[in-house]
Formats: C-alpha cells, structure tokens, sequence
C-alpha cells in the first residue's frame, strides 16, 4: 500500500497533540467521581462563592461547586459523542455499502433521499423534533444520529462505487465470491481510513451540538453540562460585572473549545495532506 | 446563456427541488400529528397542569372541527396544502397574529445578517483559502491551518459571549442586543444607516467567524488539486504573473465552491440561530428560538417552512449559477 497507515498518520506534531487533549479528557471523565470534592447534584455551599481552598472554581447561582459540574460535564460531552458518532457510522456505512455496492434503482433512490435529508436546515427541525419530544439526553442522541447518517452514508458510498470497480474486488467476484463474501472481506477493511474520518467528525458536530442544545436549554437538566453551564452563567445579570466570569464562563467555555480541537487536530492528521 | 441541454438540467434539478420541498411539507405535517399529546393540547396545555383548561365536549368539537381535526388524515392533508400554497400557516398563540405577518416582520433582518454573513465570509474564506494553497507548506499555510479550526472549535454560542464581553460591556464600542436603538429620534437617513449597522457589527462578525472555516478549508482544498493539472505548468512556462495563475486556479475551482457553500446553507442557519438568540437580533433564528421556548407551534413550524424554503431556493441558485458558469454540467 502507498497510503499511509492510520497509526502512521496519527504519528504527526498534530495526531499527538490531538491524541493528547482527547486522552485527557476521557481521563477527566473516567476519574469526574474520585476527583470531584462534591456530588453532581450537591448543593455543597453558598452561592456565587469566589475560588478558595474548598472550591477550586467557586460555586454558581444555586450553591453547586463549579469544578465538580466541570468534572462531570465531560462525561457528557464524551457519551453524546461516543454513542452518536458509533450510531452514525454503523447505519451510515450500512446504507452506505448497501447503496454503493448494489448500485441501480435502490442506490438512486437512496442517495436522493439522502441529499433532502442534507438540506434541510437541521437547527430549526432539532427544535421543532425537542419542542414534542421530552427533554432527555437519550431523545438528542436520537435525533443527532437521525440527522447525522446522511453524511456517513453519502462518503462511505462513494468510497464503496471506487472500490467495487478496483481490480481485486473484480477478480474476488469472478472467483465465484458473494456479495456479503466480498463486502466482509475486500470492501469494509478498506472504508476503516473513512470509518475513523466519520467518527472524528461526527464527535466534533455532537460535541457542538450538545452543548448548543444544552445552551439553548434543550439539554437533560439531570446531566451536568458544559452547554448549560454557559447557559446559567451568562443568565445571571451581574456575570460582566464581577469576576466571576473568569471562573464561572470561561472554563466551560475553554472545555468545550478544547475538546473540538482535540478531535479536528485528529481528523486534520488522519487526512494526511496537511 | 444556457443552451438546451442546460436549460434541462436546470429544469430537471428544479422538479427534484419541488420534491425535496413537497417532503419538507409533508414531515412538517405528519411530526405533530404522530407526536403524543393530540393536537388541541397546545390550546389546552396539559390536563396535569396546574390550572387545566376546562373545556366541555361541545366546544371541544367545535374546535375540532373548526381547524379540521375531525376531517380523515388525507383531507386535512389536502387542506394544509391549499393553506400553504396560500401562505396560511395559521395564528400564531403568543402573538395572536397571522403567522405570515409574524415571519415577514423578521424576514429582512435574518436577510441582511445573513446575507452580508454569507458574503464577507464566502470572500474572506477564498482569500485566505486560495493564499494558503498557493503557499503549501509553507510557513503562512500552516499558520493559517492551524488558527482557523481553532476559529472552527469554539462553540458560536460561547465566541458571541465573549465578543458581547469585550467589545460591548469592557470597551463599550458597539450595542450588545437589537438591531435598532428603541425610541431613537433619527436625524436624516444616515443617522438611520449607523444606527442598524452599529448593531450589526457584533453578530455580523460572530456569524462570519462560524462560517468561514469551512469556505477556507473548502477552498483550499479545491484549488490544492488544480495545482497538478497541466495549465498550471503551462502558465508558469509562459511567466505569467502569480495573480494571473491565481485567476486560472480560482476560475477552475469557482463551480465547486459555488455549490458547496450552498450546501452549507441549512448548517448556516444553524449558526444564525445562536447568534440571533445571543445577541438579540430580531430575525427567524430568535423567531424560532423563541417560539420555541414558548412553545408557539404553528410559529415554529411556519418559520421552518419559510427558512427551508430560502434553503432551497438558495441551492437552486447556486445550481443555475454554476451551469451558466460551467458549459458542461448536466451533460454527464
């Protein structure tokens, strides 16, 4: 193979970096329950405390300790990510090879299905879906996986039309092989490079996504989250006024940026040419 | 102008765009009926509510059958057509007001953030794009494709916070929320023209920051792959000057860049509604924000017509515009 491998692309300056930011994060996630000093429901003190030894981050509006609502924000921000971009890479690489490799009248129908699907402003149609559904953190994994498998079904199919007319799948299927035989076999190993594309990218969109809806007060109030976060905070009227942006805005802020970045330095290394 | 086969093109992409609308219509009008609750429950609200309506099985019908809930589904199909095609997308609940009138108040501002949006954004992204691929691997590049995907993470909601931090409570340089100053006693139309463009200067830049991350990386990638095509070796060969090269490189990518930042219309809109609901502005994107949040349905869904309409319309524009600038599509 000329290409690079994943690993080998993974190896660059930005692979690491990313590697690193996501790393960490899953770690913050993993370990939310031992280094948080509170409960994610605890309403542990005063309210908008400043930071001091009890409170690394003060507390909010209600009395909850910041740092410990950061913690937890971050497990989250991983599952919508995790659980939404798996979601949309198995149904969008179903479809995808289903569509590609048959071809003909389902490929055409299929593929101009998806193309309504990817222009319909998909913002106003998550409120409409939110103002009827209940809010929970299950219902916006739904409906990002609803609106999400397009765009996995649309490359995974174009890399599969490719593929399907390429030499060795050709021989395979003179050699008297299935179809399931040679999708299992010659196809699917060589879609893994767009597989990890997809997830990258579908983790970015859900991250952003999730913390927009959470903003926008469309998140599940018994999930700590970075979106709500910001939400509360700019809603307290004396926010600009006083310090307590510095611990109360920008971190959850910072999070959520930090995150993205991690992902697109990931996905910039994974496509190779920059 | 276009010739024939090209006028069949655009014909035949315009009948896939009615379909793709007409299925827009349909989900706008299956989603609540399939959805719990009934449709009288937005008049209502919830019998577990605190203070229930209380309605008589009488009135009820009668309400029914005013808005033609006890038709069968195909007829009320039918007449929620006819009412769209006549622009009839019912009364809003917290305005009390014909959706229609509702939605064409906050038309032209959406259009004009938008709009100027999409352009400086569209215009900076193939500045910046088609420099850094000009320049691949070299130091500019890199510096770019490492600055802008940081524009790209942080979330608009949070960039729109900050700019409404620094640039409007710190510095106090620009309004923070409207598109107008209330009450304002304008002095001749130009004191007018400050005014709205004072207000906009703050989500104009917050929507342009979210959108052009992706034109850049769009357009360097498109003109990354002219630079292997033999017209390029031959401009250099003939020594013609780089802005030269640059304007074959741009006039060769231009169609794909057309239609992709079409495409990332509906993703734009996205974009707006945070910044509208950020910044106060009184276009769709808060129509809809708001509306959602006071659950004014016929509001919502009447304003999702409307933008996946423009979508739409957008799209086809982006379509004709390229088979008159590309004598070859639709001929594959």
């Amino acid at each position: 193979m000329h290409e690079k491998s994943i690993s080998q692309r993974l190896k660059t300056p930005k692979g690491i970096a990313g590697l690193i930011i996501l790393v960490f994060f899953i770690f913050m996630a993993a370990t939310a329950s031992l280094l948080a000093p509170y409960g994610p429901t605890d309403v542990s003190s005063q309210p908008l405390l400043p930071p001091d030894n009890a409170h690394p981050l003060g507390t909010d509006d209600v009395g909850k300790d910041i740092f410990t609502e950061l913690l937890y924000g971050s497990r989250t921000s991983l599952t919508v990510a995790f659980v939404v971009s798996f979601g949309v890479l198995v149904i969008g690489t179903f479809i995808g090879v289903f569509s590609g490799y048959m071809g003909g009248a389902s490929d055409r129908v299929l593929m101009r299905g998806v193309d309504i699907f990817l222009m319909i402003p998909d913002l106003p149609l998550i409120l409409i879906l939110a103002a009827y559904l209940r809010p929970s953190i299950w219902n916006i994994i739904f409906i990002l996986i609803l609106l999400g498998w397009p765009v996995g079904a649309r490359v995974t199919r174009a890399q599969t039309r490719t593929l399907r007319v390429s030499g060795h799948v050709d021989f395979a299927r003179v050699s008297g092989a299935t179809a399931p035989y040679v999708i299992r076999k010659h196809i699917v190993p060589d879609l893994y490079p767009i597989m990890v594309t997809t997830l990258v990218m579908q983790s970015i969109r859900a991250i952003l996504s999730e913390s927009g809806l959470a903003f926008l007060g469309l998140g599940d109030p018994s999930y700590p989250s970075w979106g709500s976060m910001i939400k509360y905070a700019i809603s307290y009227p004396m926010i600009f006024f006083s310090d307590a942006w510095m611990w109360w805005l920008l971190p959850a802020g910072t999070c959520i940026t930090l995150l993205v970045l991690g992902f697109v330095l990931l996905g910039q290394s994974l496509e190779g040419d920059y | 102008m276009l010739n024939r086969v090209q006028w069949g093109h655009v014909f035949s992409r315009g009948l896939e765009y009615v379909l793709t609308f007409f299925i827009i219509l349909t989900v706008n009008f299956f989603l609540p009926r399939f959805m719990p609750g009934g449709p009288l429950l937005s008049i209502l609200g919830s019998q577990n509510a605190d203070l229930p309506v209380v309605i008589d099985e009488e009135t009820k019908y009668k309400l029914m059958d005013y808005y033609h809930l006890n038709d069968p589904l195909h007829l009320q199909f039918v007449h929620y057509l006819r009412d769209a095609v006549h622009l009839d997308f019912g009364y809003s609940i917290s305005y009390n007001i014909p959706v229609l009138d509702v939605v064409l108040g906050r038309l032209p501002w959406t259009l004009l953030l938008m709009g100027t949006a999409l352009l400086l954004s569209t215009m900076l992204g193939i500045f910046l794009g088609l420099e850094s691929s000009w320049k691949r691997g070299q130091r500019i590049d890199s510096l770019l494709l490492i600055t802008v995907p940081l524009f790209r993470s942080v979330p608009v909601f949070f960039l729109g916070t900050l700019l409404i931090f620094f640039f409007g409570y710190r510095m106090g340089f620009f309004p923070v929320s409207g598109a107008v100053t209330p009450y304002m006693d304008y002095q001749g139309s130009l004191s007018v023209a400050k005014d709205i463009i004072s207000h906009l200067v703050l989500p104009l830049t917050c929507l342009t920051a979210f959108e052009m991350p992706g034109t850049y990386l769009l357009v360097r990638n498109v003109c990354s792959q002219q630079f292997e095509r033999p017209y390029i070796l031959m401009d250099i060969a003939r020594g013609l000057k780089d802005r030269h090269v640059k304007s074959h490189i741009l006039l060769n990518s231009i169609v794909p860049i057309v239609n992709q930042v079409a495409a990332m219309l509906g993703f734009m809109v996205g974009g707006a509604v945070f910044v509208e609901t950020i910044f106060s502005y009184p276009g769709m994107g808060l129509l809809v924000y708001n509306s959602f949040i006071e659950r004014d349905y016929p509001v919502l869904q009447g304003a999702f017509v409307f933008i996946s309409f423009f979508v739409l319309a957008g799209n086809y524009a982006a379509d004709i515009i390229c088979s008159y600038i590309d004598g070859r599509s639709g001929q594959e």
